[in-house]
């Protein structure tokens, strides 16, 4: 008596149906997971900014009596290498947030150490020009950039990065 | 064969069944994925656009922060122009805030050009807009229950949000930041005692005012020791009160506005067993010119004859004074006022210790009492001042009339008996003229017999009513024009103003409109009543006690009610208005309380910031500010501390303290806005008492409303610190405190009498007077300092 089975052209090609349908899957697959994993880091650069931004935004009240205690303005203060070691705190093995004192004073900033795949975080200050204002032109008025720099991989060769602005007033 | 088709048949059902599950696999796979993909691809979108409205929102959040800068610099002026209506009404709906001046609009345009100067950012963001909005606003004090009256409740007090909204544009994502604030308009006039250049509530005796020795010409009587208290004081000089300023609130003629902006002054009942209740105020009478003068019911003129007198009241009113002509009466009525003195300088600088009494014209109950009053209400020569007096108080002082007939010297003394019988002549006189000197010079010594108002203004014999000029006056002054040795004294608690200084009457006082139909509650409460109530006047213990913001029947109109007397200044009222909570109580001692109290609130001025005022202090912040004090403070809260050469007071202020006393150590002074200082401090000591450090001027209103034990003495009260050398007060703004004045039996408690024997001068800042049409002025928008929430949304 014949037992029942599959036909090895029935095998055969559900075999080519799988290896073509898989294919394209996997680099569907592959692609979301690339996409999926941006989306994260840019997430996390859009967190480490916030986290920064708002910290300097309450600065700005102080930022006088900054310069009268360091005789220095925010631009030196915050571009101090010491400042610039303590932004960028890596994960491991830190993961307490970094205290980032400024120099000369008592004020602290607490950041988040940065994920493993974010290469830098950066502030750049910038004085604005106050010519032809009508309002806002009492005092120094500062443009305060974030910047954040990731790869997707340690072997990924492109580096993705964001900026974040803000715009701070020194009393005069 | 059955068994066998039905293998067949099964095995070809079977044909195809893998290629159908690896099929179907892969099409659940395929959409699994995809799915999955269009997921992700939404995520990665929507984490795109979070960072972009991240950036979007931080620099909303920036510029609404610059906004909120901007208007916090811009103070008052931008609450005045774009959101006046929040301390002028009591409207509480919610409004977003015009831009009369143009200032949102040009923050806006700074704020977007500097975002086009932002090279990071790529297309460059745009600002669209910034905005200003008030909302969930609620009256502090919406009950109009007795209590809430008598708390002194004004309506346009009230609580809200400020909302300062920008918003910014950044590849095409816009986000808008709303910095939220909750803020209260609150007055800075402490309370209803601040209608009051001097208010007092309790006097310890009818005659504890009167002790201050004056010669008849006005100067103190520098060997006079008054018997209160027992241990016996002699007081420098008096305490002049001048109720307003020329600026603020004065004018020529006189106004009803005038009077609104004028401080009245309450002295309270006393607690006296000779006499309750009632409270004597011995007026001096005399001018001094050389000295300047004490007082002055008139114009002073120089008399050339030496008898240093003040010319009598020139009642140019001949509508309803005029002499009946019917039965032609060739005399005119004219007045003299005649204080009290203890001693009498006839001849000049010989001083005949002469009481009034024994000429006569008063009975005193003992000699002591015929001192005068320490308080010169009235002010003086120089600054001659109005006066409202509300309470039981009654002037020791006489005002005669008299009728004058040209061809007798007035020098005479069968002087006051013709004009007695001139009065029933017929023949009339046209060359009658008004001599003020002659008047003037009327002996002193003379006791006459004064005719009687009604019997100068009978129309005719027997006629009951008399002129109209007759009621007028009975209804301000009853008993001002009938002197008798029996008389308790004048009653002058209605209206001390009718002692008019020019020749024109207040028009509220001309004719008879005014105190006949007019109530004007705002000027002058229950002026209507005053002609029918016994004793006469006005009565501040009467429920119907009313203080008014203005005329009118709402109680929005209303701002206090009741006794004045319980009036008292407690933080029941005040939760409300109090902006900042200053914690002493963790201070270890007085000095490090005083150090804190002066971080807190004071700020050093430095040489560029202005020169003049180098070292002084400054307001930090406006305010309502309470301090709590330690537990037992053994000594006063200092303000300022040893050193500080002044405050210069360029904001408004209030400061509360909960216990103990408060010292103020040196000059307060505020820049003036007119002649009244334009800021507006009160320094109030809620259980103990102020202690003016300093004879230098104070620009303030101090108050120490603490209740002695059982409503007694041992209240509040403003003492005399030992740095204060002439031991007098120059105070600008006014003074409430409980008590004042001399006890006629305890030499061993100090009061402000006994402390401040050299006097003083307070001044009414009109800018305090609930009443003035200036005070909305008053009222201060107090945002908190720190944002009560931040928000981020997106922008239409």
């Amino acid at each position: 008596m014949r037992r029942a089975a599959f036909s090895l052209v029935e095998v055969l090609v559900a075999c080519v149906v799988i290896g073509l349908a898989a294919a394209p899957m996997l680099g569907m697959l592959s692609s979301s997971n690339r996409t999926s994993k941006a989306s994260v880091f840019e997430i996390m650069a859009v967190q480490y900014a916030e986290e920064l931004g708002e910290q300097l935004l309450r600065l700005s009240q102080r930022l006088k009596s900054m310069r009268e205690v360091t005789g220095e303005s925010i631009k030196t203060l915050l571009e101090d290498p010491q400042v610039v070691t303590a932004l960028n705190p890596q994960m491991p093995p830190s993961i307490e947030p970094s205290i980032v004192r400024i120099p000369g004073t008592e004020i602290v900033l607490l950041c988040s150490p940065l994920n493993p795949n974010f290469l830098a975080r950066v502030v750049k200050i910038e004085q604005l020009d106050t010519a032809g204002k009508q309002i806002l032109k009492n005092g120094i008025f500062w443009n305060v950039t974030i910047g954040l720099a990731w790869q997707m991989s340690k072997s990924d060769p492109i580096i993705h990065n964001a900026s974040f602005s803000l715009v701070l007033r020194e009393d005069p | 064969m059955l068994v066998g088709d039905m293998v067949t048949g099964l095995r070809d059902a079977r044909r195809g069944f893998v290629l159908g599950v690896v099929i179907l696999s892969a099409m659940v796979l395929a959409i699994f994925l995809f799915s999955y993909n269009t997921m992700v691809r939404r995520q990665n979108i929507r984490a795109h656009h979070e960072k972009i409205g991240e950036v979007a929102g931080m620099l909303a959040l920036a510029g609404a922060n610059l906004l909120a800068e901007q208007i916090q610099a811009a103070g008052d002026t931008f609450i005045d122009n774009a959101a006046a209506s929040l301390k002028n009404t009591a409207d509480t709906a919610p409004f977003v805030a015009p831009d009369p001046t143009g200032l949102l609009a040009k923050v806006t345009a700074d704020y977007h050009a500097y975002l086009q100067a932002i090279d990071e950012l790529e297309p460059r963001p745009i600002c669209r807009r910034m905005e200003v909005s008030f909302d969930d606003m609620a009256q502090i004090n919406p009950d109009t229950t007795p209590q809430q009256m008598q708390d002194g409740r004004d309506p346009v007090e009230k609580t809200g949000y400020l909302n300062i909204t920008c918003a910014v544009e950044y590849q095409g994502l816009a986000r808008k930041a709303r910095v939220r604030r909750q803020f209260r308009i609150v007055s800075m006039v402490p309370g209803p005692f601040a209608r009051f250049t001097l208010f007092v509530p309790y006097t310890p005796s009818y005659t504890s005012y009167n002790g201050l020795g004056v010669v008849y010409n006005g100067k103190v009587d520098p060997g006079y020791t008054h018997p209160f208290p027992p241990s016996g004081i002699h007081l420098n000089a008096p305490l002049k009160i001048i109720n307003g300023t020329d600026s603020i609130s004065a004018g020529s003629p006189a106004t009803n506005a005038d009077l609104q902006n004028r401080g009245w002054i309450f002295l309270g009942p006393s607690h006296d067993t000779s006499l309750p209740g009632q409270v004597l105020l011995r007026i001096p009478s005399g001018y001094a010119n050389a000295a300047g003068g004490n007082f002055m019911f008139s114009k002073a003129i120089v008399n050339a004859a030496g008898k240093l007198v003040l010319p009598p009241e020139n009642i140019v009113d001949p509508a309803a004074f005029a002499i009946p002509t019917t039965i032609g009466i060739p005399v005119a009525i004219h007045g003299i006022y005649q204080g009290f003195f203890t001693a009498e300088e006839n001849t000049p600088g010989v001083i005949t210790p002469a009481p009034v009494a024994a000429k006569g014209f008063w009975s005193l109950p003992n000699p002591g009492d015929s001192a005068a009053s320490w308080l010169l209400p009235f002010g003086e020569n120089d600054e001659p001042s109005r006066t409202l007096m509300v309470g039981p108080v009654l002037a020791g002082f006489l005002k005669f009339f008299m009728l004058k007939e040209p061809s007798l010297s007035s020098a005479d003394p069968a002087y006051w008996s013709v004009c007695i019988k001139r009065k029933l002549e017929t023949s009339p006189d046209a060359s009658l003229v008004y001599d003020k000197t002659a008047q003037v010079n009327a002996p002193d010594a003379v006791a006459p017999a004064v005719p009687a108002y009604q019997d100068v203004f009978k129309a005719a014999p027997g006629d009951p009513a008399g002129k109209e000029g007759l009621a007028n006056l009975s209804r301000v002054s009853p008993a001002a024009f009938v002197p008798g040795a029996t008389s308790a004294g004048v009653a002058f608690n209605a209206l001390f103003d009718f002692m008019n200084y020019t020749s024109n009457y207040p028009s509220f006082l001309s004719g008879s409109a005014a105190l006949a139909g007019v109530v004007q509650r705002s000027l002058v409460p229950g002026a209507a009543d005053m002609g029918g109530t016994l004793p006469p006047g006005l009565h501040p213990w009467e429920t119907s006690f009313e203080i008014r913001f203005r005329e009118g029947n709402s109680s929005d109109d209303l701002f206090f009610q009741g006794n004045l007397v319980d009036l008292a200044m407690t933080k029941d009222n005040l939760p409300g208005r109090v902006s900042h909570i200053v914690d002493l109580s963790g201070c270890a001692n007085q000095t490090e309380e005083n150090q804190l109290f002066a971080n807190t609130l004071f700020a050093k001025i430095t040489a560029s910031e202005d020169a003049a005022h180098a070292g002084w202090w400054k307001p930090r912040r406006k305010g309502v500010f309470y301090i709590r004090r330690r537990n037992a403070p053994g000594q006063p809260l200092a303000v300022p501390t040893a050193g500080v050469p002044g405050i210069w007071l360029n904001q408004n202020m209030m400061i509360i303290i909960d216990r103990g006393d408060l010292s103020i150590g040196t000059t307060i002074v505020a820049p003036m806005a007119g002649d009244a200082p334009e800021k507006l401090l009160s320094l109030a000591a809620l259980g103990g008492n102020i202690i003016l450090d300093t004879d230098k001027p104070v620009h303030a209103y101090l108050l120490a409303q603490r209740k002695g034990p059982g409503g007694g003495r041992g209240g509040g009260k403003l003492l005399c610190g030992s740095s204060n050398g002439q031991r007098r007060m120059d105070i600008f703004g006014g003074l409430a405190v409980w008590e004042i004045g001399l006890y006629p039996d305890d030499s061993s408690t100090r009061t402000t009498m006994t402390d401040f024997t050299g006097g003083g001068k307070i001044r009414y800042n009109p800018r305090f007077n609930p009443s003035a049409p200036g005070y909305a002025a008053s009222r201060e928008f107090l945002p908190e300092d720190k944002p009560s929430s931040l928000e981020i949304s997106g922008d239409d």
